[in-house]
């Protein structure tokens, strides 16, 4: 990636002082609004609604982004391995 | 004439000079991912869970001699394969001593405290509230145990010849085993500890920081700077993690990454990011780093895993929808940057974040480009996650299919398993399988975009790239990459069932993948911490990469879709039939 420029680069835009602090407080609360307003009530559609409680009720880390972080993912494997070496046996048998 | 014009083209010619070796943030993530795995296993290696072989041969033994007793997995067979996947050497002493250090704050819905300390006395009442439910989940399972080995001493009296007692003894295992689930989950909050996350946290920030400033002076970046400016850059990365471990904005999929993203641009773009923390925004020695570590867990050993029809959903369909998609991206939307392109092409068609990082670090794509690709699979996986397994469901699709569609197509592993739940369990095994057969297609598709860039993009039209001048422009890191992958794949396959409790469940899950989690984060929060909203809407112009987006992904669900169908269902039925026993 070009990111060498970054340490002595652009830093945003200048805005005065103040008007930082607000737009930071602003977003904040905007993260305050999605997280415990926004996303609730999204759930409470009837479409959401059924998957999100599996979700809750399965207690599964969806923000995982690679395998090894699953612990579910390990379990599949294993039973698929399983099911298929039974499947293979169960053939040779016949 | 077309010489001619050849000629008067300035090329810009690289060349090797040893020094790299030591100069280039490239070969330093290759120094440093290699120390930290060559540290896992020194660690993990010479520490076996005791009689490890013995139990392992023993365990095994039993399997073969129930499969060969009985027409279904028995009691004393299941029983084995939990002693197999319960050995992990992750579990050991010094795996959890490396775990308390490396842990990421835990989750919470309210109190955000409750993600970095926990009283002693929160914690008995956690233990209180969780064990008389605990209490009777273990006695469901004691009676369901009891009746599965009544129904199968039922069974087997008959030989198993019965067919009737054969199903009732399998039925009631099959409870026993849901039972088993059950009171595995409710034993973590019965079993609740006090902790205090963050001494540890500052302890592991003198670790990073000093692991990191190892190369600093070497590379001309200002050690002391480095070293003043990295605590911010931390600092974010575990609010970062706090706020991703919120419990609704996690069963969204919105985790930790997105966070630092975009907290680092709120604090660049409104207060402005301090000057002392610039010397730490060192993005690329982190990801490069991290990618390293990645290389390590892409295992080769993994893609049969589901046999070839999994070969087929992940490896033909997946690099056939990268290829068409980023073609349509320069020939029909004409998007002016290729890495941006690939970068979404990759991200959207392979497995989200991991892919766009991988890819967007082998063709040197921009900040923006791949804070744009992150953000898109972000909110489009949280989309898939509900209308995909809301869709298969509603027209009543075969679980083995419909887990092939999700594990294909939807971008990250996490959102995969919630999709594929919602269709049971054999969907979620299937669609978790599939999707972990295509993480391990990075590695190639990392290595391809590499050499293609080297090759094809970053020439001049026309002219023939010599073998050395590849050399010289190749993307070195990725070098580490695969060799990470390759000696851990043959070291995985050399060790056989130790290779998984030792290597698997030991260096790489107990070690190198928590440490590679913390370098993306913070590579992450560097991102932010030096990204502006104007960039990023410049690169965004005309919805261009949404376009490709959703375009590549209708093209992505159509191909799964009818690869899963013909290899499940037509070419090898006989697989679908075993995965639904």
């Amino acid at each position: 990636m070009h990111l060498h420029e970054l340490p002595n680069g652009r830093d945003g835009p200048r805005v005065s002082s103040a008007r930082g602090w607000v737009g930071l407080g602003i977003g904040i609360a905007a993260l305050l609004v999605f997280t415990y307003v926004v996303l609730p009530l999204a759930k409470r559609l009837p479409l959401v609604a059924p998957v999100m409680e599996v979700i809750e009720q399965s207690d599964i880390p969806t923000s995982q982004y690679w395998y090894t972080q699953s612990e579910e993912t390990d379990a599949a494997v294993s039973s698929v391995r399983n099911a298929l070496r039974r499947a293979e046996k169960r053939k040779g048998k016949d | 004439m077309a010489q001619a014009q050849r000629d008067e083209v300035v090329v810009d010619k690289g060349k090797w000079e040893w020094s790299e070796l030591w100069r280039k943030e490239d070969w330093w993530a290759i120094w440093l991912g290699s120390l930290a795995l060559v540290i896992g296993l020194i660690v993990f290696l010479p520490r076996p869970p005791a009689d490890m072989d013995a139990k392992l041969t023993s365990a095994e033994a039993t399997k073969v001699a129930e499969e060969a007793r009985a027409p279904f997995q028995t009691v004393e067979w299941h029983q084995a394969n939990d002693t197999i996947t319960g050995m992990q050497a992750r579990r050991e002493p010094h795996g959890r001593t490396i775990a308390r250090w490396l842990a990421t704050p835990e989750r919470w819905r309210n109190n955000p405290v409750r993600s970095l300390y926990l009283s002693e006395e929160e914690a008995a009442n956690r233990r209180a509230e969780a064990v008389p439910k605990f209490e009777a989940a273990k006695e469901k399972t004691g009676a369901a145990l009891a009746e599965a080995k009544a129904a199968q001493e039922a069974a087997a009296a008959a030989n198993f010849q019965n067919p009737e007692l054969n199903s009732r003894a399998e039925a009631a295992i099959e409870d026993w085993r849901t039972a088993r689930a059950a009171e595995a989950k409710v034993r973590t909050p019965a079993t609740a500890e006090s902790f205090n996350r963050i001494p540890y946290l500052i302890g592991m920030m003198i670790l990073f920081m000093l692991f990191f400033a190892i190369g600093t002076p070497f590379m001309g970046i200002r050690t002391g700077g480095f070293i003043a400016g990295f605590w911010f850059v931390f600092l974010l990365a575990v609010v970062s993690e706090v706020i991703g471990n919120q419990a609704t904005l996690n069963e969204y999929g919105f985790g930790s990454i997105i966070w630092a993203i975009l907290g680092g641009m709120l604090i660049s773009n409104t207060v402005g990011t301090p000057n002392f923390v610039k010397p730490a925004l060192q993005t690329e020695y982190y990801i490069k780093t991290g990618l390293v570590l990645l290389g390590a867990e892409i295992l080769f050993t993994q893609i049969v895993a589901i046999g070839i029809p999994g070969i087929f959903v992940a490896w033909v369909v997946t690099p056939t929808v990268l290829t068409l998609t980023y073609i349509f991206g320069q020939k029909v939307l004409k998007i002016e940057s290729k890495t941006l392109n690939i970068t979404v092409s990759a991200d959207m068609s392979v497995c989200g974040v991991s892919a766009a990082i991988a890819t967007a670090a082998a063709c040197r794509a921009k900040k923006e480009e791949l804070t744009i690709a992150i953000g898109m699979s972000m909110l489009f996986t949280a989309i898939m996650m509900i209308a995909l397994p809301t869709f298969i469901v509603a027209v009543d699709m075969h679980p083995v299919l419909g887990g092939a569609w999700i594990g294909g197509t939807i971008d990250s592993t996490g959102a995969v398993v919630a999709a594929g739940a919602f269709l049971g369990q054999t969907g979620m095994f299937v669609a978790a399988t599939i999707k972990m057969i295509q993480n391990v297609m990075i590695g190639v598709i990392a290595f391809g975009v590499a050499v293609y860039w080297c090759t094809r993009v970053e020439c001049v039209e026309g002219q023939r790239v010599s073998k050395m001048e590849i050399w010289y422009r190749f993307p070195k890191f990725v070098l580490g990459f695969i060799a990470a992958s390759i000696i851990f794949s043959l070291l995985i396959a050399s060790m056989g069932a130790a290779g998984d409790v030792m290597i698997d469940q030991g260096v790489l899950r107990g070690f190198s993948r928590p440490l590679r989690e913390w370098f993306f984060i913070l590579a992450f929060a560097s991102i932010g911490l030096s990204s502006n909203f104007r960039e990023m809407a410049h690169h965004f112009k005309g919805g261009k990469p949404a376009i490709l987006y959703v375009c590549g992904q209708s093209l992505n669900l159509m191909l799964t879709l009818l690869m899963a169908y013909l290899m499940f269902f037509l070419v090898f039925p006989e697989i679908t039939a075993g995965l639904m026993e």
